[in-house]
């Protein structure tokens, strides 16, 4: 009963949280409310024995994409306030979010959405109440997989290629949000280093920590939920925390060494992956006594990729142009 | 399978916005609404069976995780970038197709 | 794997772009006539290897990491998907020449991306055409969009910009609605495997919605009416190199999954009436993009409308498909209108590129007179045009008369007369152009400067479109021989 009573208190939350993430007066309000959002959506696939997407999604989903859409929210509008200065009236006419479209644009939207949800609603009504779907064969298999937890067998070995390209996607969107930076500085800049006590010593405590927790998910990944994915977006939090400070760089972080970092993932992957045709297998077909071992290399660099692609999408997002920062070098 | 439903729900209402509103950032944000919505539709369904849930879901869900902020990270720097040529009123061979 | 068989092409067409792409990433600018030589030379090769294999040794099935389906991920090459391989093949190899003269003299930052974007893009769509499982395809799909978005942004113009941000949140959301397919799909039947999906699906409701979002999802990306609005600004104020590859063939791998599905998952599902809306939307889309292109100011907007009216013939023959007497016929006149218009349409829009690069504007009014100077980019775009017309001997041609007789047969006559009405506002507006670039006024722009690269790599594609014509016959055998083996797919598959 208490189950039912969490299930549909959830969703109703969850669909009030959606609606104020989208439509709350100010924008400030709106990407705000996400973080929430997420973080019970988080809840809820714990709820539905999805441990390793609730991992997932409290650090990127809640976390990451929170983050960006509210350096976003802040860089768009800075930008209006300083050109409110110059010219109040056409720039808040701008930055007035303008909340809705209008009145046609609403009732298209409204009657669009009551027609596709009656749709979907009787497609999943109409779903058979029971599908075991693929998970017998992944048992039957798993002992050849090389990893212990399911979820890491489908996803570095049974479906790995998905994965492979995946890691593609990433260092896509890192090269699509890197060109667009601009090459001089805009008037955002200030080149005042703000130290914030409470940021340094909170950076100072929880970077360490975060590095551990993400080794530890990293190598509990095998067999228990957890990894690659993870420890790459937690440590993409430590990044974010060390780019919010205004961390520099360290001198040995060249933008070559920050290149090599962001394709390790993907080199790592696509090498094992080619290598393993020479002995006659396969693409991506892992010798079965080296499984483990291959799997644990793989993860151990894209790892290291996710954090950084992640934390440079961050980086771009935030910083209009280069500056001297951990976000710089790579494009 | 109640879940399910929620997914449905928050499909449409990601809908409706992605319609309905003008604001770049609010766009993205029903995108992600809607991508939230239909990765509950895949887990709540795969947690029909008894026993453990089928893995394969949340794999696809993992990689459905990252490939959403991979669009919304590129996104946001679109719309950045749009706000910012905006405010700094350039057209730049400004054309209306 | 003995010597080097059709499955090591395979793989290589889809390796060799990434591959070059991290490379050209990692390295930097410095490696960027390398890597366009070898990857204008190497990829291509692959290409032609896989084509030559699926075509004597019949389709493939390659079982990634070994494991069969439904629990791995298969990649499948046929006639139809080798072919479209090969079409991107053509089109890149000379976009390689094309991208590396166009932006070369143009500033670094902006054509820094340039490579490591364009050969993902590349590996993506090849990876997209070879894919044979449901989730993977949505992957690719989004591969291919996150390229794309790119490389319209990359000039940083505020009108790419916010082109691209539109083109972005539309195919994200279309891509989400194909997620949304594959869920109900996953859900119903527990596979992935589009093979294994194509047995199992049937009439019922959840079929039938999976079905529709599916087409919905992908009909969105392939900017098919009134889902087009995205399309010409994106196409039109991209990079001339990069609105070829946009309209040759990033809008044709949306259409390539449409006939996929259509033909192997969902011939038990797809019913007569969403047949017939899609059949009216293509033509609406002939007609519509038609008036548009003969009413824009710009040359490129001009082929963008023109690549929205072409698609159109794309989705309005589909009914036809539900004959079965007729499949092959319209299966083959797919296959050789996509080839013909994507040739033909890279050819334009590189010929485009090379007059605004003398003119140094794309509007109609500054390209008055332009042939005095490019003249052979004018004539590669007149070439180009008479495949977008469908006049004879042009791959266009041969593509619609086959589609013609097809629905002549099967007294679809509506469907007949639409084409041909499509053909004449497509003789409009190539005319249209045609005039202002042998208007007698005084050419505007510089008359010195000639690229000769750019123009000849437009007739180059042209030709390649005219000669076209030549391969409707082959094709035709081609997919014939493929429907006659087609049943044993399954047997196929290697462990």
């Amino acid at each position: 009963m208490t189950v039912w009573a969490f299930d549909i208190l959830a969703l109703l939350a969850l669909v009030w949280l959606a609606w104020r993430a989208m439509t709350a007066r100010r924008i400030e309000v709106a990407v705000v409310t996400f973080l929430p959002y997420g973080l019970l959506m988080a809840l809820v696939w714990a709820r539905l024995r999805a441990p390793d997407i609730a991992i997932a999604e409290a650090a990127i989903g809640a976390g990451l994409t929170t983050a960006l859409l509210i350096a976003a929210a802040n860089r768009i509008r800075r930008r209006s306030a300083y050109e409110r200065a110059a010219d109040t009236a056409a720039a808040s006419s701008r930055s007035a979010d303008a909340r809705l479209g209008g009145w046609g644009k609403q009732l298209v939207g409204a009657v669009l959405a009551c027609v596709v949800g009656g749709l979907l609603a009787a497609a999943v009504a109409n779903l058979p109440a029971q599908q075991a779907g693929l998970s017998p064969q992944v048992e039957a298999n798993l002992s050849d997989s090389g990893a212990g937890n399911p979820v890491t067998a489908v996803l570095l070995n049974f479906r790995g290629y998905d994965t492979l390209l995946e890691i593609a996607v990433l260092l896509l969107a890192l090269i699509g949000v890197m060109q667009l930076r601009r090459e001089t500085p805009g008037p955002v800049v200030s080149a005042e280093q703000r130290h914030s006590l409470v940021l340094d010593s909170l950076v100072h405590v929880i970077v360490p920590l975060i590095v551990i927790v993400s080794g530890y998910l990293l190598w509990r990944g095998g067999d228990a939920p957890g990894g690659a994915f993870q420890a790459g977006a937690l440590l993409a939090g430590a990044g974010v925390l060390l780019i919010l400070n205004k961390q520099a760089r360290p001198a040995w972080l060249s933008a070559r060494v920050v290149r090599a970092f962001v394709a390790a993932g993907l080199l790592m992957f696509g090498g094992v992956a080619l290598n393993v045709m020479w002995t006659g297998r396969n693409l991506l077909e892992y010798p079965i006594e080296l499984a483990k071992p291959l799997i644990l290399a793989i993860e151990a660099a894209a790892t290291v990729s996710i954090a950084v692609i992640l934390t440079m999408l961050f980086g771009g997002v935030l910083t209009p142009h280069r500056a001297p920062s951990l976000q710089g070098g790579a494009s | 399978m109640l879940y399910a439903f929620g997914g449905v729900a928050l499909v449409c209402l990601g809908l409706y916005g992605l319609v309905a509103l003008e604001h770049m950032l609010r766009r993205i944000l029903a995108v992600n609404v809607m991508g939230t919505g239909v990765f509950l539709i895949l887990i709540a369904s795969a947690a029909r069976a008894e026993g453990a849930p089928d893995p394969v879901p949340h794999a696809m869900v993992l990689t459905g995780i990252v490939v959403a902020v991979s669009a919304t990270a590129l996104a946001v720097a679109l719309a950045c970038r749009v706000a910012e040529q905006e405010q700094e009123g350039r057209p730049e061979g400004e054309v209306k197709p | 794997m003995i010597g080097v068989g059709a499955e090591t092409w395979l793989i290589l067409c889809i390796a060799l772009p990434f591959t070059l792409a991290v490379a050209a990433y990692v390295v930097g600018p410095r490696a960027n006539l390398y890597v366009a030589w070898l990857a204008g030379l190497a990829i291509p090769l692959a290409s032609a290897g896989l084509c030559y294999g699926v075509v004597t040794e019949g389709a493939i099935r390659y079982a990634v990491g070994g494991w069969d389906q439904p629990l791995g991920i298969a990649l499948h090459a046929d006639v139809l998907s080798g072919l479209m391989v090969l079409l991107s093949a053509v089109v890149g190899l000379v976009t390689c020449l094309y991208g590396h003269r166009y932006l070369g003299g143009a500033d670094d930052a902006s054509s820094r991306s340039y490579w490591p974007l364009w050969l993902m893009l590349w590996g993506a769509l090849n990876a997209l055409f070879l894919a044979g499982d449901a989730f993977n395809v949505y992957v690719t799909l989004e591969l291919v969009t996150l390229a794309s978005v790119g490389l319209v942004a990359m000039t940083g113009k505020a009108v790419s910009v916010r082109a691209s941000f539109r083109y972005l949140i539309l195919a994200l959301a279309g891509s989400l609605a194909y997620l949304l397919g594959v869920a109900l799909l996953y859900a119903q039947h527990g596979v992935l495997d589009l093979v294994m999906l194509g047995e199992q699906l049937g009439t019922d409701w959840a079929s039938v919605a999976a079905c529709a979002a599916v087409t919905v999802g992908l009909i969105l990306k392939a900017a098919l009416f009134p889902m087009h609005f995205w399309l010409p600004a994106a196409h039109g104020s991209a990079p001339a190199p990069v609105s070829a590859v946009l309209s040759a063939l990033v809008v044709k791998a949306s259409f390539y999954l449409v006939l996929r599905y259509w033909l192997d998952v969902f011939p038990a599902s797809v019913t007569d009436v969403g047949s017939f809306v899609l059949s009216g939307l293509g033509a609406a889309a002939i007609i519509w993009g038609s008036v548009q292109a003969l009413r824009t100011p710009r040359l490129k907007l001009l082929v963008a409308y023109s690549t929205v009216a072409q698609l159109g013939y794309l989705f309005l023959v589909l009914p036809l498909l539900r004959d079965a007497a007729q499949r092959d016929a319209v299966v083959t006149g797919l296959i050789c209108l996509a080839l013909a218009h994507g040739l033909a349409k890279a050819g334009a829009f590189m010929a485009a590129g090379a007059m605004q690069r003398v003119a140094g504007d794309d509007g109609m009014h500054g390209l008055r007179g332009v042939s005095v100077s490019t003249p052979v980019a004018v004539f590669a775009f007149a070439l180009a045009g008479i495949s977008l017309m469908g006049l004879p001997p042009a791959g266009g041609f041969g593509a619609k008369w086959v589609l013609l007789d097809a629905s002549i047969a099967s007294d679809n006559w509506l469907i007949a007369a639409i084409m041909l009405a499509g053909g004449l506002l497509a003789a409009g507006y190539i005319f249209r152009f045609i005039r202002v670039a042998f208007h007698t006024e005084e050419f505007a722009g510089s008359v010195v400067t000639r690229h000769r690269t750019l123009e000849w790599s437009a007739m180059a594609l042209a030709l390649a479109a005219l000669l076209m014509g030549f391969l409707v016959e082959p094709i035709s055998i081609w997919v014939a021989n493929a429907g006659a083996a087609g049943t044993t797919q399954l047997a196929e598959v290697v462990p």
